[in-house]
């Protein structure tokens, strides 16, 4: 799971357009918000439709110019935990397993593996990868990537995630083996994101703290090699032409990272045609965006929820009855199309439908049939905060000006909590001390409320659940549930995920019943394409997999 | 045939010029030192460091342990401030927790950066505003002179990213005449990709460099030996020049202190907006993640470069300036 601390950029991001691509796209699902937007925005122009692809390329390109929301502070995998360096490194290094385009797990470095007991995992790597510098990649060094997270000093930003893995061995000359502490099939899932990266082991012992720096570099095996980090300016990948895999050799030559911390500027960049493409288009600017006629967004599945954290059980907000009427005092519909211009859905659950995969019918049928829809009811609302006795009792809601959406979005909430009678401090917190309220409980003492936009790096609903297990550390209210720690108990136990599937819908159903977070919408994800390129997945696995190979010439 | 009286020329008092340059340069030092102290116990009490190089994540005790110890983090202020300036005394920044390694490998690039664009707005303010002043002051009180106050107003009331969003909407996605956003590959492109950004920084300065020189400029005309130079028949260029301009100076010239560090200021703003790399970009993003050696180190880079530019500004008017010297 992860989080993200520069809200900022997130929620502007993952609005996007309507422009349906050719008919090569496979419609996965299509939402047309209802509610006329604040400007008056008709549903129609709000609509947009999730994409799992956009058309083949027709033929290789020089290169081409790509926005990141932040110069990336390092290309070290351990400390690749948000968007910007994640979005670079998922073309530069490989990882054991892949996340695929409908973000199931799929083989990547390793070609098959098996789960002899509950704690054992067992890779076969294959045997014709090189990385970068012409090297051949072997067991010793997946086995030092991977052991770099649980390393104190190195301070693995995956560290927390993996700490159940209690080895990582040589089993063969191209095998290795993973033993946790407990059985948890989660670390076989984060082994596609960025866990599963492996880089020379050499490299690592000879770079030591500059590896990941713009003075180090990497040397990993994927698809494009870095070829310069202009520090403050831009990062320019060049294609590997002994790249393992056919399939995914790069159309393009170079790509160049351009650092775009101001969405306007993005906008303005990607219009001008100065730029060729992003991720994470500003919800505001998409109409003018597809209007241009300078390309297109596309719009694919996401992982991330925009949420309300109940930080304090002990107050007005303890009852689960007080927390189902707050989410139902809240104008959900209205803030979608007020916050994200009609570019987002509203969810009753954390762990999207984009998740479930692998899940079978019962399952999703349980996950999504049985639980509670929080229909907009504000009089219901009141009238259940009352009889739960706690009108007139105060909670303080944190916010931050990260982003255009965080204001409206923690006013909604504001204005539904007075609705049924609570009395609202709207406390406003500089961005770099909001990043702090997650690090500690000391740093979000007196806060009843605060917003996350919480994104999942696994495609397995129980990578959400797993956070509000007793006592684990993004548990940030204490919420406990002994039948739901059970439950996810139970999960991680399992190693086929179908089978998972079934007790996480149980899990969902609990949390979907208690609220210890008010699930509020999810947003798809986004990318701008230049006219001129094409062939990317809009879907959120660009995180850990090589998309920038696959962008190629339009027809 | 009178000489001319006019361009008051003067012999310069060494001793007396260097003995006050000592002065004012031991007391900018000794607001060095105590903006340093400030500086460093500011960052070091805006956060906990461990935050940033955990990054908020989940941290295992032995991991908080090693990073204190790995980062000198459990050493009393004090000591870590003395190890702190000896190392910017030496030529050592500190080490960017953000990027993981020393400030002075990724500072520089963005030092020249924002050098680069407070000189291009700075000779945007100063070019455009004194035009502007020597017109409005040539025309006192005619049409193109209300123009040129009422002109002055409005730069003062823009803000840099009002400026900036109007410049790139018109130039750069309407008429697609002039790039939005980096720097360019180096040279005439880099200029090229600084027009904009230069033109949205220098706005307020150009009101302030115009307002001012107007009323210098006013004010030498009336002067006497103005008048005794235009009687004797001086061109109108050498009258601006070396009349008029030159007795404006010790007026004009401590703008260029107030310049630099108005430039600076507004810097940060316009870089975002232009997606240039700069120490205002790095700035921004040092302080939202805190990352304190970065913070510190750009903090002392501009207190410095103000405090040098006021400095010199203050020593150039006074050499300027005929009363404080002995006329010949």
């Amino acid at each position: 799971m992860q989080r993200s601390t520069a809200p900022t950029e997130r929620t502007s991001s993952r609005v996007l357009a309507a422009t349906a691509a050719a008919g090569a796209l496979v419609l996965l699902s299509a939402c047309s918000p209802t509610t006329d937007t604040s400007e008056g925005e008709t549903a129609a122009e709000s609509a947009f439709e999730i994409v799992t692809d956009t058309p083949d390329p027709v033929g290789d390109i020089d290169g081409f110019t790509w926005s990141l929301l932040a110069e990336p502070s390092s290309l070290a995998y351990t400390y690749a935990y948000d968007y910007s360096p994640n979005t670079v490194l998922s073309n530069v290094c490989d990882t054991l397993l892949r996340w695929g385009n409908d973000l199931t797990i799929e083989p990547g470095l390793a070609t098959s593996w098996t789960n002899p007991t509950p704690t054992t995992w067992v890779y076969q790597l294959r045997e014709d990868v090189v990385f970068h510098d012409g090297t051949p990649m072997t067991a010793d060094d997946a086995v030092a990537s991977i052991s770099r997270h649980l390393d104190p000093e190195v301070g693995s930003f995956w560290g927390g995630l993996m700490s159940s893995v209690a080895s990582v061995e040589k089993t063969g000359e191209y095998e290795i083996t993973i033993t946790t502490t407990a059985p948890n099939a989660l670390i076989h899932e984060y082994l596609a994101a960025t866990p599963g990266t492996v880089e020379s082991a050499a490299t690592l012992e000879e770079l030591g703290s500059t590896y990941g720096t713009p003075e180090g570099g990497v040397n990993c095996s994927g698809p494009f090699a870095v070829g310069e980090w202009n520090v403050g300016d831009s990062i320019v990948l060049e294609r590997f032409d002994d790249y393992w895999d056919e399939d995914l050799r790069a159309y393009a030559e170079e790509v160049t990272f351009v650092f775009q911390a101001d969405s306007a500027s993005r906008s303005s960049a990607w219009q001008t045609g100065e730029v060729d493409g992003g991720w994470q288009v500003p919800s505001d600017a998409i109409a003018n965006l597809n209007a241009s006629g300078a390309g297109a967004v596309h719009f694919g599945e996401s992982t991330a929820v925009t949420s309300e954290i109940v930080n304090n059980l002990d107050g007005p907000l303890g009852s689960p009855e007080v927390r189902q009427a707050l989410l139902m005092a809240i104008d959900r519909e209205g803030l979608v199309s007020a916050a994200e211009y009609g570019y987002a859905e509203v969810v009753d659950v954390l762990a999207p439908n984009s998740v479930w995969g692998e899940a079978s019918e019962d399952a999703l049928s349980v996950a999504f049939d049985d639980i509670n829809h929080y229909e907009y009811d504000p009089k219901t609302a009141a009238d259940m905060a009352e009889t739960a006795g706690v009108v007139g009792e105060s909670i303080v809601i944190a916010t931050s000006n990260v982003s255009s959406a965080t204001s409206t979005m923690s006013q909604a909430v504001a204005d539904a909590a007075e609705t049924i009678g609570l009395e609202v401090e709207l406390r406003t917190i500089a961005p770099a001390e909001y990043a702090q309220i997650f690090s500690s409980p000391e740093n979000r003492e007196g806060i009843d409320l605060f917003f996350t936009f919480w994104y999942l790096s696994a495609g397995d609903p129980m990578s959400m659940y797993i956070a509000l297990q007793t006592g684990m550390f993004p548990n940030y209210g204490g919420w406990s549930n002994d039948e739901f720690d059970g439950l996810v108990t139970e999960a991680l136990a399992t190693s086929d995920p179908t089978d998972r599937s079934m007790i996480s819908a149980q899990a969902q159903v609990i949390v979907n019943e208690e609220l210890p977070w008010l699930p509020l919408y999810q947003t798809p994800n986004s990318v701008w394409l230049a006219e001129g390129i094409t062939g990317v997945s809009p879907a959120m696995n660009y995180l850990y997999y090589p998309w920038a190979a696959t962008i190629g010439a339009a027809g | 045939m009178k000489a001319t009286p006019a361009a008051p020329r003067t012999t310069l008092p060494w001793r007396s010029v260097a003995a006050g340059l000592a002065r004012t340069t031991t007391g900018v030092l000794l607001t060095l030192l105590l903006a340093s102290f400030v500086i460093f116990a500011a960052t070091y009490a805006a956060g906990d460091p461990l935050v940033v190089l955990l990054a908020g994540r989940e941290p295992a005790p032995d991991a908080i342990a090693a990073l204190t110890k790995q980062y000198g983090l459990d050493q009393p202020l004090p000591i870590q401030y003395l190890s702190w300036l000896s190392g910017v005394l030496s030529g050592d920044l500190g080490f960017s927790l953000q990027y993981r390694t020393s400030v002075s490998v990724v500072l520089p690039a963005r030092i020249a950066t924002t050098a680069l664009l407070v000189a291009c707005g700075g000779i945007v303010a100063i070019v455009i505003g004194l035009a502007l002043g020597a017109v409005a002051a040539t025309n006192r009180g005619a049409a193109v002179d209300g123009v040129a106050l009422v002109t002055f107003s409005l730069l003062v009331g823009i803000p840099p990213f009002v400026s900036s969003a109007v410049l790139v909407s018109i130039f750069a996605v309407q008429l697609n005449w002039l790039p939005s956003f980096g720097m360019g590959d180096g040279g005439w492109d880099t200029l090229w990709h600084l027009i904009l950004p230069a033109t949205a920084l220098a706005g307020t300065f150009i009101a302030l460099v115009g307002r001012i020189s107007r009323a210098a400029l006013i004010r030498e005309r009336a002067r006497e030996y103005a008048h005794a130079a235009v009687a004797r028949g001086v061109t109108p260029s050498r009258l601006f020049f070396s009349y008029y301009l030159r007795g404006a100076l010790p007026t004009l010239l401590p703008l260029l202190g107030l310049l630099v560090a108005g430039m600076l200021a507004a810097s940060t703003v316009v870089e975002q907006a232009f997606g240039l790399p700069g120490m205002g970009t790095m700035l921004v993003s040092a302080v939202s993640v805190g990352d304190v050696a970065v913070v510190q180190a750009i903090a002392l880079i501009m207190i410095t470069t103000i405090l040098v530019a006021n400095l010199l500004a203050g020593v150039a008017a006074n050499l300027a300036d005929p009363k404080r010297r002995g006329r010949r």
